[in-house]
C-alpha cells in the first residue's frame, strides 16, 4: 500500500509560494507565508519542519526570484516580465497543457526561434517569472493552472475506486465549486500515487482489497444512468463469470418475441442479422480485453488473467465459426 | 576545492534520476502487461506482478529516504545560509 504522505506529488517550494501569491495584491507576510508552508507544503514531513523558515526566507529574497518586497514588508509577486522567450514558453505549455521539462520547452524555443541552445538556456528564467510553477521533480506547468492529483487521489480514495478515467475524474472535479471555471491539469505521469495508460487511471492508494470489497474495484464514479456505456469496465462483473443480468433476459424474452412474429421467408435473414450482431458484440468485447487485462493485473488477481486467457481463445474462435457461418448463409441467402 | 555541500547535492541528484528511472519503467508495466498477454505467457506476467510490487516499494522507500534527509542542511551549509540569508534550498 502506498501512502500519501510519503509520495507527495508537489510544485517546488518556490511554486508553492507562487502558488500562494499569485492574484493577491497586498501579499502576504514572510511570517504568513511561512505557516501556510508549515501546514499546506511541508505538513507531515517533520524532518523538514525546522529548515522551512529559512528555505522561505531564501526563497522570498533570492536576487533573481519572482517576489518582490512592499513597503509594508509583505511579499507580492512581481510583475509578468515582457519577454518574447517567456511569452513563447507561456504559449507552448498553454498549448500542451500538462506539465513540461525544461528540455522540451527549449526544444520548442529552438525550433520557434533558430536560437541556439545554449543562448536559450542562459536567457530563459522560468523562475522568475511569476506565471510559471515547477514542479518538485523539475518539470514546469503555468501557475494559473490548477494541479488536482492531490484532488484526484482524495476523490478516488474516497469513492474506493481503483480505476477510473481522466475524463471523468476531470469532469466530476469540474463541477466543484471551489475549482468551477479554472483549468485543471491532471498529470498521474511520474506521479507514484497512480499507473496511467492513455485515458485510464490506476490510483495505487487504493488497495485491490479494499476496492474489491465495496464491489467496485474499476467501476467508474459516474452517475447512474451512465453506467451502461461502461460496463465493458468491469471484469469482475463480467455476464459470463455471473448470472446472466435481468437485462439481457429481457433482451432475449424480447428477441424471442420478435421472432415469432417475423414472417417465415425473413427467419432466415432475421437470423443471420442476429448473427451477426453478435459477432459485432464478441469483437468488441475483444477489443477491450486489454483494459480487462489490467484491471486484473493491478488487483493481482493472476488466476483471473490466466481465466481471461481462456475465455479471450473461445471469444476468438466462437467469432470466426461466427463469421463463417454469417459468411456462408449470407451468400446463400443473397443466391436464393 | 569543491563545496562540501555540492557533492551531497549531486548525490541526491542522482537519487532523483534514479527515482525517476524506476517510475518510468513503473509506468512502461501496463503495455508489457498487454504484450505478454498477446502472448498467452502467464509466467512473465507473474514476473512483472513481482516487479511491479518491487517497483512500488522501491520508489515509495527511496522518496522517503530523499525527503527525509535532502532538507536536513550539513553543519557547514546551515552556518553558511544563515550568515548570508540564504538558505540551502534550491527551488
Amino acid at each position: 500500500m502506498l501512502q500519501q504522505s510519503a509520495w507527495t506529488f508537489r510544485y517546488s517550494l518556490e511554486g508553492f509560494l507562487k502558488r500562494l501569491l499569485q492574484g493577491s495584491e497586498t501579499g502576504r507576510t514572510e511570517s504568513e507565508l511561512v505557516q501556510e508552508v508549515l501546514s499546506g507544503y511541508a505538513a507531515g514531513d517533520e524532518k523538514s519542519l525546522e529548515s522551512i523558515p529559512a528555505r522561505v526566507r531564501a526563497a522570498l529574497n533570492a536576487a533573481h526570484g519572482a517576489f518582490v518586497k512592499t513597503e509594508e514588508e509583505r511579499h507580492v509577486l512581481r510583475a509578468s516580465i515582457a519577454d518574447e522567450l517567456n511569452d513563447l514558453s507561456y504559449r507552448f505549455l498553454q498549448e500542451k497543457g500538462s506539465p513540461q521539462k525544461h528540455g522540451a520547452i527549449l526544444r520548442h524555443l529552438q525550433d520557434a526561434t533558430r536560437r541556439g541552445r545554449g543562448e536559450l538556456m542562459s536567457r530563459v528564467d522560468l523562475d522568475r517569472d511569476p506565471r510559471f510553477a515547477r514542479l518538485e521533480n523539475g518539470e514546469w506547468l503555468l501557475t494559473e493552472w490548477e494541479l488536482v492529483n492531490d484532488a484526484v487521489a482524495a476523490l478516488m480514495t474516497e469513492f474506493g475506486q481503483r480505476r477510473a478515467d481522466r475524463t471523468d475524474l476531470l469532469g466530476l472535479l469540474a463541477e466543484e465549486e471551489t475549482l468551477q471555471g479554472k483549468t485543471l491539469i491532471f498529470y498521474p505521469e511520474l506521479d507514484p500515487r497512480f499507473a496511467a495508460s492513455g485515458e485510464t487511471v490506476d490510483c495505487l492508494l487504493v488497495e485491490p482489497e479494499a476496492a474489491a470489497a465495496v464491489g467496485m474495484p474499476v467501476e467508474p464514479i459516474i452517475e447512474p444512468e451512465t453506467i451502461e456505456t461502461h460496463t465493458l469496465d468491469k471484469p469482475t462483473e463480467r455476464k459470463e463469470d455471473s448470472q446472466m443480468s435481468e437485462t439481457m433476459m429481457m433482451d432475449m424474452v424480447i428477441t424471442e418475441e420478435k421472432m415469432e412474429n417475423v414472417s417465415t421467408d425473413q427467419l432466415v435473414t432475421t437470423v443471420l442479422a442476429q448473427l451477426a450482431s453478435a459477432s459485432t458484440t464478441l469483437t468488441e468485447r475483444n477489443q477491450e480485453i486489454p483494459n480487462e487485462v489490467l484491471n486484473l493485473f493491478n488487483l493481482e488477481d493472476l488466476q483471473g488473467i490466466e481465466k481471461l486467457m481462456n475465455q479471450r481463445k473461445r471469444l476468438a474462435e466462437l467469432a470466426e465459426d461466427l463469421q463463417a457461418v454469417i459468411a456462408k448463409w449470407s451468400a446463400a441467402d443473397r443466391a436464393e | 576545492m569543491q563545496m562540501p555541500g555540492k557533492g551531497l547535492e549531486r548525490r541526491f541528484q542522482r537519487l532523483r534520476a534514479v527515482v525517476s528511472t524506476w517510475q518510468f519503467r513503473y509506468n512502461q508495466l501496463p503495455d508489457q502487461v498487454v504484450s505478454r498477454f498477446d502472448e498467452s505467457d502467464l509466467d512473465s506476467i507473474a514476473k512483472l506482478l513481482v516487479e511491479k510490487r518491487e517497483l512500488e516499494r522501491l520508489i515509495r522507500d527511496l522518496n522517503e529516504f530523499i525527503r527525509r534527509w535532502e532538507d536536513v542542511p550539513s553543519g557547514l551549509d546551515s552556518r553558511a545560509a544563515i550568515r548570508s540569508g540564504v538558505g540551502g534550498d534550491e527551488d
